[in-house]
């Protein structure tokens, strides 16, 4: 994980939000403080929706992390996430597969997470 | 100030929307759940709505028929992922503005909630295929854009044959295969050319205003007629009406309908008085009518009053040829709306394109361009600014990631269909350790290129990063 940590801004790219902000340092800060509210608020959901195997809100939950993980470029997710939003409209699943995506979300999550504080220490370090 | 309603269950779009559309000098509410959106258009009025395809508890279709309910004029944009697009397109059909996918691009709302507020104060209630494709001139007045394949020319050629006439004409085809088009040639063409030509979409009228909206009402007819109003009829009178989603109207606008072509006099709600009109009817469908015919909810005798004279324009991915003529044209669109320069599609964007089954047809494509053009860095566009739904497609997956049948429901899927995947994947897995891992050296033993390799292994969620 420290090996990881140390590339974690390899997993995302700030740089298409930063197009749209165009220099606002403050709407940026406040995108990445809901990013990480929202991120980490949808993966407890996803644990807790996997030990309950409610299938169709694991979907439902994807499909809301969908759009701020994609405009985020943590492409290492996109595919699972995707799969996992299928779930909205699949009935019984395999869990063991389902459980691996998750794991997957989880863990490259939690490395972005990382990565994404660091950006607002230095963004907010005058 | 104009003020935009943001509904969208994650937090993360809404704060994106909010302070963006705010910096563009919008008034911005935000509403997370369905029912707190609808609660704010009761009480306040906004220019334009933004409302999540998917929301926890109200679905996209059912919270746009409630927002047209509340606010028939309010335009509604509805912000979906690409897997639901089809169901955005007929959407549009039902009323809505226009549809945009995910992820979200700030600039490409700002522009469309632009065109939203300016169609609605422009008092264009219904918009439709027409603003996707509305024809432009050259010099010499003539269309420039138009399809190349055979079947679209004999369409258009067809058109021109009908449209000297007053024959009432039917054009079947799915949604967004640009029926208006072919309805608006067919009255420019004709000797109505100078009088109005007045498109409804009669899918996005509420049935209980249906009557007033089509053949008008007089002052105190019913609660809230304040004034007297003309209707779509009268407001077309010498000129074409054209009934788009015809299908939809209920069986007591048909029969005042099949009145008004059979006698040519309509009577406005509450007046026992008629009037006579001069309209003539072109009506579109994208469903067979015949069905609704037999299960008595479409009356015969319209339905053959209607259908004097045919057209049939088929979907977009049965005339191949006509992609890349209207992709260019919807390129050079974009171009001009977004102050662009991008000059063309590159060779792999013109493969995909001829690939992917536009199942949204003429309005997904000129939408999937108008992003692309938005995204492009360079002076071509290239695959790299489409939508990954339409990037990753091949013929082989694409009906069945569509169908679900993904790594995670093989599982549940049984008999042959399962055994010939499970062969699939036996094959796909040796060819991998026979070329050790090397996906391009894999590809050549199966015989297929490296990107439908890459579906398959994303499909069968096959292990290959070790």
């Amino acid at each position: 994980l420290d090996q990881a940590l140390s590339a974690a801004s390899n997993y995302y790219d700030l740089s298409p939000l930063k197009a749209i902000m165009k220099d606002d340092e403050d709407f940026l800060l406040l995108m990445l403080h809901t990013f990480l509210r929202s991120g980490k608020e949808n993966i407890v959901a996803l644990d807790s929706c996997l030990l309950t195997k409610s299938s169709k809100t694991i979907g439902e939950v994807a499909h809301k992390m969908l759009n701020s993980y994609r405009q985020l470029a943590i492409s290492e997710t996109i595919h699972d996430l995707e799969q996992l939003e299928l779930l909205i409209e699949i009935e019984n699943p395999d869990f063991d597969v389902v459980k691996k995506s998750i794991l997957n979300i989880k863990h490259i999550s939690e490395i972005v997470f990382r990565g994404i504080e660091e950006e607002i220490v230095n963004l907010e370090t005058p | 100030m104009q003020k935009i309603l943001v509904i969208d269950d994650e937090i993360y779009i809404c704060t994106l929307l909010e302070r963006y559309l705010k910096k563009e000098g919008f008034g911005v509410e935000t509403a997370f759940t369905g029912k707190s959106g609808l609660a704010k258009l009761k009480t306040e009025s906004f220019d334009a709505v933004l409302c999540d395809f998917r929301l926890p508890d109200i679905d996209g279709r059912q919270m746009l028929s409630e927002i047209k309910i509340i606010s028939q004029q309010t335009p509604v944009i509805i912000v979906t992922g690409y897997s639901d697009v089809r169901m955005a397109v007929s959407l549009i059909k039902s009323g809505a503005f226009e549809y945009v996918t995910k992820p979200i691009f700030p600039e490409e709302i700002l522009e469309i909630i632009k065109s939203a507020i300016k169609a609605s104060g422009a008092g264009v209630v219904f918009p439709s295929e027409m603003e996707a494709l509305e024809p432009k001139t050259n010099s010499q007045g003539k269309y420039f854009t138009s399809g190349e394949s055979p079947k679209f020319k004999e369409a258009l050629k067809h058109a021109q044959m009908v449209a000297p006439t007053d024959m009432a004409v039917l054009i079947q085809g799915e949604t967004g295969a640009g029926k208006e088009y072919v309805a608006r040639a067919i009255h420019d063409q004709s000797t109505r050319k100078d009088k109005p030509f007045i498109a409804v979409d009669c899918g996005a009228i509420p049935k209980d205003i249906a009557n007033s909206e089509l053949f008008g009402h007089i002052k105190g007819s019913f609660t809230g007629a304040i004034n007297n109003k003309e209707g779509y009829f009268e407001a077309a009178n010498g000129g074409t009406l054209f009934l788009d989603e015809v299908g939809n109207l209920s069986y007591e606008i048909q029969v005042k309908l099949l009145r008004a072509l059979q006698e040519k006099v309509i009577s406005k709600v509450g007046d026992n008085k008629t009037i006579k009109v001069d309209v003539r009817i072109l009506a579109a469908t994208n469903e067979a009518l015949s069905e609704a015919i037999s299960n008595n909810s479409f009356r015969e005798d319209l339905y053959h009053r209607l259908n004097e004279f045919t057209i049939h324009l088929p979907p977009l991915r049965e005339r191949k040829e006509d992609i890349l003529a209207f992709g260019r044209f919807f390129l050079n669109q974009a171009n001009s709306d977004l102050k662009k320069n991008i000059l063309d599609f590159d060779a792999e964007t013109i493969d995909i394109f001829l690939k992917y089954p536009w199942y949204g047809n003429l309005r997904e494509l000129r939408n999937v361009i108008k992003r692309g053009v938005l995204l492009s860095q360079s002076e071509l566009f290239t695959e790299e600014v489409l939508p990954i739904e339409i990037r990753r497609f091949s013929s082989d997956s694409f009906e069945q990631i569509n169908n679900g049948i993904s790594f995670i429901a093989s599982e549940s899927i049984g008999g042959l269909k399962n055994a010939s995947i499970e062969a699939e994947k036996e094959a796909i897995m040796n060819a991998l350790i026979s070329a050790r891992y090397n996906k391009s050296k894999a590809a050549e033993f199966l015989n297929i290129d490296r990107k439908t390799l890459y579906n398959k292994i994303k499909q069968y969620n096959i292990e290959v990063d070790f």
